[in-house]
């Protein structure tokens, strides 16, 4: 058994092979945390890039995603008995009169591959819901998606309610979807903004990290 | 209007309608509201909206029914209206139209994505689109445009839809953003692939709409050309839009629009039209260029 063909199977989008080649490893005593890392998040990293760089299209991460929640379900319970902890929790959703769902759910996808605990609010999700749910769950995260110019302004509402709550420190804001920028973000005060789900895993890294 | 929308390609470019969505905006529609929902309860600034592009010149004007799916509605909880929504709306353009331009069936995508990459099955689709073109035809639509499809999997779901309960031109557009390796829409479908498959699938005319502006629909249909002769669609927005004051607004001036225009007539395209933040003012400005040749 070999780390690289459940890689490859992730890669490929292949949900059974990965289902099946997560039970072999885990039969063949490979560490949970290792399959984790070494398999099913390094392969969705590759997915990360060749998104980016237009060499696959949304079909093939979505299938990629989806092999990899696949494995998890199998892989999960061995990572709790093992004592692995998530890499701590992530709030995400698309902003309150905004419906457009796919890049957040890639994004939330990603997060999930690469180690976190995700609280997936859905779409069309005001401002207080965020801040709430960040509160609730104790996230260090909060990651906000929006496709349409009209609804960006939902982003600057929950930066500045953070900050009405003294929640800044704690609650780290990202944001991205297709009309954000980066100039945007710095101009509303979020702490980060990424153009593709690999840079949210990025950003996630370093706000709960470091 | 005696011919048909084939017939009219057939005799001279035509002038498409422009947006409705990002008017709506300018009137108090707020974003997370139902555009489809004002057929019913803003009836007056649908009718209004129709009668200015068609006092622009624009030879037909489409129903504001792009997002009247039981599927695209039930996120608004509407989808128990979709009858009455849909009627409303083929009743508003009719109105609008009269005998001066075409009525166009607006059919846009679920939102849905089908399985295996989401949770929707082609017979869900189906049956959304069937119960939207079935109530668009008694109620006597002149055309259907398919229009901003990312899947061509959903385009040639809607497109059978139609077939099923008409004879009427089915024209057929997708929506395209540049990358690394050119023009592709969401899922990763070319130009080229597009115009072959939405032909196959029973389009009568293709094309594009949705897209960064006339540039870009001029570079995507000359591709599209390369694969059928009948992309002749071009329906592009004013720009992106950029956020001014809190307010989104698209750069491209009407004067902008017509020079456009201009180059997607001598790219091919034959109907060319407006989609998002295009107005009245731009269909009339880019209607000089094109019937004025
Ligand atoms: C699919 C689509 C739809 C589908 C949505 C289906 C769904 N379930 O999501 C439907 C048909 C419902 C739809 C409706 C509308 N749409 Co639309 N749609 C698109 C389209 C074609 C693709 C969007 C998409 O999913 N892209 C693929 C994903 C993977 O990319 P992404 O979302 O950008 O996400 C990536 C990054 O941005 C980033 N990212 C995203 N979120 C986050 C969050 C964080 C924290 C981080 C770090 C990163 C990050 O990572 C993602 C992965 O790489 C775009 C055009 C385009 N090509 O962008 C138009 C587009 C977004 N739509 C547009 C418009 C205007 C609308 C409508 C108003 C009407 C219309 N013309 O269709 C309605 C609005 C409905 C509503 N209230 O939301 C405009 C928006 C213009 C603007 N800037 O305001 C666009 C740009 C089309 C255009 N050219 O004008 N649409």
């Amino acid at each position: 058994m070999e780390l690289a063909q459940l890689k490859e199977a992730v890669i490929a989008g292949d949900m059974a092979r990965t289902k099946s080649l997560t039970e072999e490893a885990l039969e063949a005593g490979i560490e949970p945390a290792s399959i984790l890392n070494d398999a099913l998040i390094s392969g969705m990293d590759k997915v990360g890039e060749l998104f980016k760089v237009n060499e696959i299209y949304v079909p093939e991460v979505l299938l990629a995603a989806k092999s990899m929640q696949n494995a998890m379900g199998v892989l999960k319970p061995r990572l709790v008995d093992s004592g692995i902890q998530p890499r701590g929790k992530i709030v995400v959703g698309t902003v309150r009169g905004d419906l457009h769902d796919i890049g957040k759910n890639l994004v939330a996808m990603m997060l999930e591959g690469a180690g976190f605990e995700i609280i997936d609010l859905g779409n069309d999700v005001p401002a207080e819901k965020f801040v709430e749910a960040a509160v609730e769950n104790d996230a260090g995260v909060i990651g906000m998606s929006a496709l349409l110019t009209t609804t960006m302004h939902v982003m600057k509402e929950t930066v500045e309610m953070l900050g009405e709550k003294g929640l800044s420190d704690k609650v780290k804001t990202m944001i991205g979807g297709a009309p954000v920028t980066a100039s945007f973000a710095s101009e509303i005060g979020a702490a980060g903004y990424g153009d593709d789900a690999a840079t949210a895993v990025d950003l996630a890294k370093e706000f709960l990290e470091g | 209007m005696s011919m048909d929308l084939l017939e009219l390609v057939n005799s001279r470019p035509i002038l498409g309608d422009g947006a409705m969505g990002s008017i709506l905006q300018e009137r108090g529609f707020k974003s997370g509201d139902c555009p489809e929902a004002w057929n019913l309860d803003r009836p007056e600034a649908i009718l209004e909206i129709h009668q200015a592009y068609r006092d622009a010149g624009c030879d037909y004007v489409e129903t504001n029914t792009f997002g009247a799916s039981t599927i695209k509605l039930a996120r608004y909880g509407l989808d128990a209206k979709v009858d009455e929504i849909v009627a409303a709306g083929v009743d508003l353009a009719r109105r609008a139209a009269g005998d001066t331009c075409l009525v166009g069936a607006s059919i846009g995508p679920t939102g849905a994505l089908l399985e295996p990459y989401g949770d929707h099955t082609r017979d869900q689709l189906a049956e959304a689109f069937g119960r939207a073109a079935t109530v668009l035809e008694r109620e006597g639509v002149d055309f259907y445009l398919i229009e901003t499809m990312s899947d061509l999997n959903e385009a040639a779901l809607a497109i059978a839809a139609v077939k099923e309960v008409s004879k009427k031109p089915v024209a057929a557009t997708m929506s395209f953003t540049k990358g690394a390796k050119g023009h592709r829409t969401m899922m990763g479908t070319s130009p080229q692939e597009a115009g072959i498959e939405l032909i196959k699938a029973g389009a009568d005319l293709v094309g594009t709409n949705c897209c960064s502006g006339p540039e870009a629909a001029a570079e995507i249909i000359t591709e599209m050309a390369q694969s059928t002769p009948l992309a002749v669609i071009a329906q592009p927005n004013a720009g992106l839009p950029e956020l001014k004051d809190g307010r989104a607004s698209y750069p491209e001036s009407p004067e902008a629009m017509a020079e456009g225009a201009g180059n997607l007539l001598a790219c091919g395209a034959r109907v060319i039209g407006g989609c998002c933040g295009t107005t009245p003012a731009h269909m009339a400005s880019m209607g000089s260029v094109i019937k004025g040749r």
